[in-house]
């Protein structure tokens, strides 16, 4: 492929007229091919749980589809007595810990991104099972209630949790594009990555592979990070470092409760009270460090917490429900240190949480 | 709009490229390149289409009054009017609010007021287009068209419109002139090939590179001489990547619409002194100061003292060009120096062999750009300082950017440039070509970036 090529202004272009398409429709029906069978091939294998696919392992993982799975083999071995509820950043409340302090079998349903409507999906879902938890803890998020997002796709796929909410226009049309967003998110290297170790766990299943894992009881647990901090090369400022920009696109369009949001929160609220449980609600906040960069970027993240806080207010005024503003290390005796990123409490911090949320009697 | 968003990929440039094809006459196809830079140019802010347009419009008429007129003077006067106009416009939306901070810190008396002044895209690469095009026509380098759409194409042809390569209408007035040719395989083949290998070199090497040097440069402080040193290195090969992945990719377009885009690049970083470094790096650029204002300052014809200053001036307002920040003065100055160095001790320089005189340029272009990515002199003097070991800090230094160095130092001094490529128009090339698309695709998907240049 090695030569020169005429100089500018020497030679005019050789112009070969006929076929004259052949370089261009060559190349149109190789991307074409290329294309369709990547979009194949992750359509098939499914690494993420994207389409659905039961076959080979998940290697990203959709929290809402596998919880289920998991709470209905925990439930067949005994009553599950106590459901949390909540994002990733929930996910770390031991279900064990929480039985310790409480005496009372829960399960870990807190998923990625949850939002006020992923919660009140869930304990719908959690009622239709059959079961009725005696405390339900909801871990809030800061950005739980705002306003700037659609319900997120993974909801929105999951049929059995869409049905328990009532259809949500914003979602409805922004269906099209995430059908779409779905599709060319196969078209990335890191998809590429997934496909290939998700064939891999299928030929030889291997939990170390694993960036997260879920137990039976819903609990989280990062292997790659608990395997780094075994060997003493974990970097907290690294990962903080790393997980910054995510927040930042996370917190960019923040500024209010979504009414609906908020709505469905109070539903979720009011029909576990009227199931007679004890709602446990804490706002679980960030690292302190993560705020000061996204309160420097300009984001609302401040503004958020307040609006959150005169939520929770205004359902422990009207509901009776325990709040709990973990958005701060204070409150619960938490550690710069007892952090996994910029956003993800490790187990000590976790513990910490566990231990004042359930000090109160029950 | 950047090439390597979705929104130019899989809607602008298959529209473009489609209607263009499917129109037959020439003025059609003119008009069809000049609106579609337009839209290219208004998809960042369309309020800044009107000072393009105005821009296009006077170097137009400033160009037929030349031609037309036989007095001198009056083509003087035209020139400087109409030259004085374009850097009149470029000056103040460039460098206004750098004028009017730095005579408030002088002389707080004389403070000017503060405008809200933005910076508009692409205005530095789009006034020396119209500006080399009026001094061509005043010196009958050119004659000038009478055609306004063909001169709204020339001046709105979007793959060089907001970062360049400086196409001068010469280079390209014969390609214009026969627009309404059929497209041929070879160009097809061409224009595919530098496309790709530009997408790639930006996606793949720049971007990847960039996100590995920028977090430890947001802590320059803290850094370790081994990571200032990759730090450094590394934004040597992410610019070089990233600009010349860009000017590959422009010059690809410019193939798929029958235009010949000039080289940019000719593999800088193998240059044996500092002014060879300018015959390669950023060509259309160097060519451009060369020939409007160095030489027309007295280039070297005034002796061997007003050259120096011919150069330390080109050089300086080069610096400037790239943006209004005195750390830009001061690379373009330190450029000058080396130039005049260079100049100076030329005698003994030649008897170094080669491969000394290719290390050492290379090592003071490399600190030069630490200069040139520095957003102060407090910066890069802290950066220099931890290159030299002074208060080393101990930041972490990613295995990956070590690779990328290494990967990087290899491939400019091994890898052939893109212009000795030879894109074959053969089916089996074709397929090459959708391949390496694809892969860079997959790499970039998700991942949109802007083009460094493109802040200049």
């Amino acid at each position: 492929m090695v030569s020169r090529q005429p100089e500018l202004g020497s030679v005019g272009i050789t112009l070969i007229t006929r076929p004259r398409a052949r370089v261009g429709v060559t190349f149109l029906a190789t991307i074409a091919v290329l294309v369709v069978s990547q979009v194949f091939v992750a359509r098939s294998v499914d690494p993420r749980g994207d389409f659905g696919g039961r076959r080979f392992p998940k290697v990203v993982y959709d929290a809402r589809a596998q919880k289920q799975a998991l709470f209905q083999k925990y439930l067949a071995r005994g009553p599950v007595e106590g459901l949390v509820l909540g994002s990733s950043r929930s996910m770390k409340l031991r279900p064990s810990e929480l039985k310790e302090h409480s005496g009372l079998r829960f399960f870990n349903f807190a998923v990625d991104l949850g939002q006020g409507e992923d919660f009140l999906a869930i304990y719908r879902w959690v009622r239709e099972q059959g079961t009725r938890p005696k405390v339900v803890v909801i871990g809030l998020d800061t950005e739980a209630l705002a306003s700037d997002r659609p319900r997120h796709w993974k909801l929105e796929k999951n049929r059995e949790l869409r049905a328990m909410l009532e259809p949500d226009p914003i979602t409805a049309l922004a269906g099209m594009r995430m059908w779409v967003a779905r599709y060319k998110e196969t078209l990335s290297l890191p998809y590429v990555g997934d496909t290939l170790l998700s064939l891999r766990l299928w030929l030889r299943p291997h939990e170390d592979l694993l960036n997260v894992a879920f137990q039976t009881d819903g609990y989280l647990r990062y292997p790659r990070w608990e395997r780094e901090r075994a060997r003493r090369v974990f970097d907290l400022d690294r990962e903080i470092q790393a997980c910054l920009p995510g927040q930042l696109k996370l917190f960019g369009g923040l500024g209010r409760a979504r009414p609906e949001r908020v709505a469905e929160l109070e539903r979720l609220v009011a029909a576990a009270r009227n199931d007679g449980a004890i709602v446990k609600i804490l706002m679980i906040g960030l690292h302190p460090s993560t705020v000061r960069f996204l309160t420097a970027k300009g984001t609302a993240v401040e503004a958020q917490t307040v609006i959150n806080r005169a939520v929770v207010e205004d359902l422990k005024r009207r509901y009776g429900v325990e709040s709990y503003d973990f958005s701060v290390l204070g409150p619960y005796g938490g550690t710069k240190t007892g952090w996994y990123d910029c956003a993800h409490v490790d187990e000590t911090n976790a513990t910490l949480m566990t231990r004042a949320l359930m000090a109160r009697v029950l | 709009m950047v090439f390597n968003s979705d929104i130019f990929l899989f809607a602008f440039f298959p529209i473009v490229f489609t209607l263009f094809w499917l129109a037959r006459t020439r003025q059609v196809r003119f008009a069809i390149l000049a609106a579609s830079g337009y839209v290219f140019y208004g998809y960042w802010d369309w309020r800044f289409c009107g000072l393009l347009a105005f821009s296009t419009l006077t170097s137009f008429v400033a160009a037929l009054a030349i031609a037309r007129t036989p007095s001198v003077r009056t083509r003087r006067g035209w020139l400087v009017a109409s030259v004085a106009l374009d850097l009149g416009i470029l000056g103040f939306f460039k460098y206004y609010n750098f004028f009017a901070d730095n005579v408030t810190a002088v002389a707080p008396g004389w403070a000017l007021p503060a405008l809200r002044v933005v910076l508009p895209v692409g205005i530095s690469f789009y006034t020396f287009h119209t500006i080399s095009y009026i001094v061509d026509v005043a010196q009958e380098r050119v004659r000038p068209t009478r055609n306004l759409l063909e001169y709204m194409a020339y001046v709105a042809l979007f793959p060089q419109l907001v970062a360049g390569p400086i196409v001068r209408y010469k280079q390209i007035e014969d390609d214009l002139a026969r627009i309404d040719r059929p497209l041929g395989n070879d160009a097809i083949a061409r224009g595919l090939g530098f496309f790709v290998v530009g997408l790639i070199k930006k996606v793949v090497i720049a971007d990847h590179i960039g996100a590995l040097i920028d977090p430890m440069l947001r802590s320059y402080d803290n850094l370790s001489p081994g990571g200032a040193w990759c730090a450094a290195l590394g934004y040597t090969f992410q610019l070089y990547y990233d600009f010349s992945g860009y000017s590959d990719m422009a010059v690809g377009l410019g193939h798929l619409f029958g235009i010949r885009i000039p080289q940019n690049f000719n593999a800088p970083y193998r240059a044996v002194d500092p002014s060879d470094f300018w015959r390669r790096w950023h060509m259309s650029l160097s060519t451009w100061l060369r020939d409007y204002l160095y030489i027309p300052l007295g280039g070297n014809r005034r002796g061997e003292g007003r050259t120096y200053v011919n150069l330390m001036i080109t050089m300086v307002l080069g610096g400037l060009w790239h943006g209004a920040s005195w750390t830009f003065v001061a690379w373009g100055a330190y450029h000058g120096l080396l130039l005049a160095f260079f100049r100076a001790t030329a005698g003994a320089w030649e008897r170094f062999p080669s491969p000394v005189r290719r290390a050492i340029t290379f090592l003071c272009v490399v600190v030069g750009w630490v200069l040139f990515r520095s957003t102060s002199f407090e910066m890069a003097g802290t950066w220099v300082a931890r290159m030299t070991g002074i208060g080393g800090g101990n930041e972490f230094l990613p295995l990956a950017l070590v690779t990328w160095v290494l990967l990087g130092l290899v491939a400019v001094n091994a890898m052939p440039e893109t212009w000795d490529l030879t894109f074959s128009p053969r089916r089996r090339w074709a397929v090459v070509y959708a391949v390496g698309f694809f892969l860079a695709y997959l790499v970039m998907n998700g991942h949109q970036s802007v083009f460094l240049y493109y802040q200049f």
